[in-house]
């Protein structure tokens, strides 16, 4: 299964929400959507699962436009975490996953099985609002995972959840990319990110403004090279080709180097002043690139 | 492992688990076991104490047995059966009317007539009765002492009566009648008011909780929206006819009711009329609902709809005296108003086959359109959190 958002826009009156923004999660891939608050991450997966209308674009799976009967196969968890407070557990996670299309059976049995692997099967004949806010983040999870869906979309999974529980859902969710199902979710976690998604998409202002693998986004932003060659003139970078100085002090200089400029071609330049005692390249982490991306 | 949802099953899932929740309810199983015991407790005593013959005036006759079986026929001929008893002397009478055992006594008087001693003044009703048992005593008497068969006297006084012919009978039912249409307004009142609340409430419930856009993720909103109509609706119901099962059963068990099939009939189109009457209010209760994000805020939107119940309340109420007013006619023609007034005339015997039916289309119409309308409102309210959406806004385009 492919999911492709493509070209979807929404504007809230005169604020554009979305524009134009398309992007797609492949087969086993773990994709990580970041953006500041307010960028359109939430209404982006509202629209996913048909809880909003786009104003154009659409929602495809493997091709075909979503509608209801594709959409009950798709794991969601909306970044409004929300669950019936006075309903049990069990009875409340049955009741969903009969609404994803479960038989009755199927789905008692899907809630022991997801129940125990979260850790909260001791919690089944308890109501909801009688957990800890943790528990009721497990819940929430299993709430997306019941159905077996083809497509999990969750907004902030992370959000809010103990470092135990952050491995758990991290090893959930690679879990289901390696089953082959894509899987989209949102976080302002950026090294948890980094660490798990296969491709990372950056929005800002409703567009989407880099897509691809941490890598090739990393090796797209600017690097910073650090040169200590003690006897080096301030300005002995400044001839060469897509290098800019950022800051000199005590023959330690630090460099901005575009994408695909050859280092070795600096360090020769460095090594015609004098001696260089440090010669260091430092890849963009995913933070600095979103800070550069929401920026600019 | 999903599988294609039919429409039929969404909306079932959805009115099973409300059904399901509302049942459980220790509140609702606890609050209705009280309300049935109540009602059979209520008729039972109302059988015990309400038919008795406390109420028969007790009269005292001293020393005089023909005066007694005069008093006993002309006070049954009247109408007001009396409670008569023999009194040895005077004073003992005197006593007992002192002690409040009697009413009256009657003491013979020399030489002729009787002196009816009492508490303090004796209804005029009661004054007539006396005198004319005491007239005819002595008539009886007189003629008697003259040689007249006494049996011929009695034989000819109990042929003379005065037969009454009614060019509009009374409805030796109307009592039982007016009581079945105001417990049938009362409860229809109660029940749409109370469980179109319930599905206000619910509504607000998914919203605040925002367990609404998981719903939603799976269901269409009218699906939603049906489903938690009709499970709430059935709760609704299941509680009536219990009432009524209960109610009808225990007065026509005890004889307070004898008028079984005009009990059915009410008892019947009592529960028709709420489906329709529910129905009509549930959809505009859930776009209410689905118009604010708050439960304290339920009443600011669920308002104008309280005030439409009481209104149809009141004119159902004014028109139990006299069902078959023009006014009473007309609103019971009007939906929402038919739902409480026509199971009133369904009861007082005034309603027509053809305005039974007739209403019904109508009131099914009406309902028909503005659940389309109220839908409407649903869809376009249900995902906004924050403000109070208001019925203006909600409306507009």
């Amino acid at each position: 299964m492919t999911l492709t958002l493509s070209h979807l826009t929404k504007r809230y009156g005169d604020i554009v929400a979305l524009d134009d923004l398309s992007f797609e999660v492949r087969p086993g891939e773990l994709f990580g959507f970041v953006g500041s608050n307010g960028a359109g991450k939430t209404t982006t997966m509202r629209i996913t699962l048909g809880v909003l209308a786009a104003d154009s674009g659409e929602v495809l799976l493997d091709g075909r436009p979503v509608d209801l009967d594709v959409r009950r196969t798709i794991g969601y968890m909306p970044e409004e975490r929300g669950l019936y407070p006075k309903m049990k557990v069990g009875q409340q996670l049955s009741y969903l996953a009969q609404l994803h299309g479960l038989s009755r059976s199927d789905a008692d049995g899907a809630v022991r099985r997801w129940t125990e692997r979260l850790g909260i099967a001791e919690r089944l004949g308890d109501t909801v609002d009688s957990l800890s806010l943790g528990n009721q983040q497990r819940v929430q999870l299993a709430a997306a995972l019941v159905h077996d869906p083809t497509v999990l979309v969750l907004d902030e999974p992370f959000s809010g959840l103990d470092p135990v529980a952050v491995d758990v859902m991290s090893e959930v969710l690679m879990e289901k990319a390696n089953s082959g199902v894509p899987v989209v979710f949102s976080s302002h976690q950026l090294d948890l990110v980094q660490r798990l998604c296969h491709r990372v998409g950056i929005i800002a202002k409703g567009r989407m403004r880099a897509v691809g693998t941490v890598d090739e986004l990393r090796s797209g932003g600017d690097a910073r090279l650090v040169v200590h060659a003690p006897q080096a003139p301030p300005d002995w970078a400044d001839g060469l080709p897509g290098v800019g100085t950022v800051e000199h002090t005590d023959g330690r200089t630090v460099l901005s180097v575009a994408p695909g400029v050859d280092d070795q071609q600096i360090l020769k330049t460095a090594l015609e002043t004098g001696p260089v005692h440090e010669f260091s390249l430092h890849r963009p982490s995913l933070a600095d690139l979103f800070r550069e991306v929401v920026s600019a | 492992m999903s599988a294609p949802l039919t429409t039929t099953r969404a909306i079932g899932l959805v009115a099973r688990r409300e059904f399901v929740t509302q049942v459980r309810k220790k509140s609702f199983v606890v609050s209705n076991a009280i309300v049935l015991v109540a009602i059979v407790v209520g008729i039972v005593a109302m059988s015990i104490f309400g038919g008795s013959d406390d109420d028969r005036p007790t009269v005292g006759v001293v020393a005089a047995p023909q005066l007694s079986a005069a008093l006993g026929a002309i006070g049954d001929a009247t109408g007001m059966p009396l409670e008569i008893s023999e009194v040895p002397d005077g004073d003992t009478g005197r006593a007992q009317v002192s002690a409040g055992e009697l009413d009256v006594v009657l003491i013979p008087r020399e030489p002729a007539g009787v002196t009816a001693v009492t508490e303090s003044n004796i209804d005029a009703g009661l004054k007539t009765v006396l005198d004319a048992a005491v007239a005819q005593d002595a008539q009886s008497a007189a003629l008697t002492e003259r040689g007249v068969d006494p049996a011929e006297i009695a034989d000819a006084t109990a042929r003379s009566t005065v037969v009454v012919e009614a060019i509009d009978p009374p409805d030796p039912e109307q009592g039982q009648r007016v009581v079945l249409s105001i417990v049938a307004v009362v409860l229809l009142y109660m029940q749409i008011l109370m469980f179109g609340m319930y599905v206000a409430m619910g509504v607000v419930e998914e919203k605040s909780s925002r367990v609404v856009e998981l719903l939603l993720s799976t269901l269409r909103p009218l699906q939603l929206l049906w489903g938690k109509i009709i499970g709430i609706g059935a709760v609704g119901l299941l509680q009536l006819a219990a009432y009524g099962v209960v109610g009808v059963g225990a007065a026509l068990a005890t004889d307070t009711l004898t008028i079984t099939g005009t009990a059915l009939g009410v008892f019947a189109s009592t529960l028709g009329w709420f489906v329709l009457g529910f129905a009509f209010f549930a959809v505009l209760y859930a776009a209410a609902g689905s118009m604010v994000s708050r439960q304290e805020d339920v009443n600011s939107t669920s308002g104008p709809l309280m005030m439409i119940i009481l209104a149809m309340f009141f004119a159902a109420f004014s028109s139990v005296d006299d069902p078959d007013a023009t006014w009473s006619t007309v609103l019971s023609w009007i939906p929402p108003f038919s739902a409480i007034l026509m199971p009133l005339r369904i009861a007082a015997g005034v309603a027509s086959p053809f305005q039974i039916v007739g209403t019904i289309v109508l009131m099914i119409v009406v309902t028909a359109l503005l659940a389309v309308v109220a839908a409407k409102i649903y869809q376009r309210s249900i995902l906004r959190i924050g403000r109070t959406v208001t019925w203006k806004e909600a409306l507009g385009r």
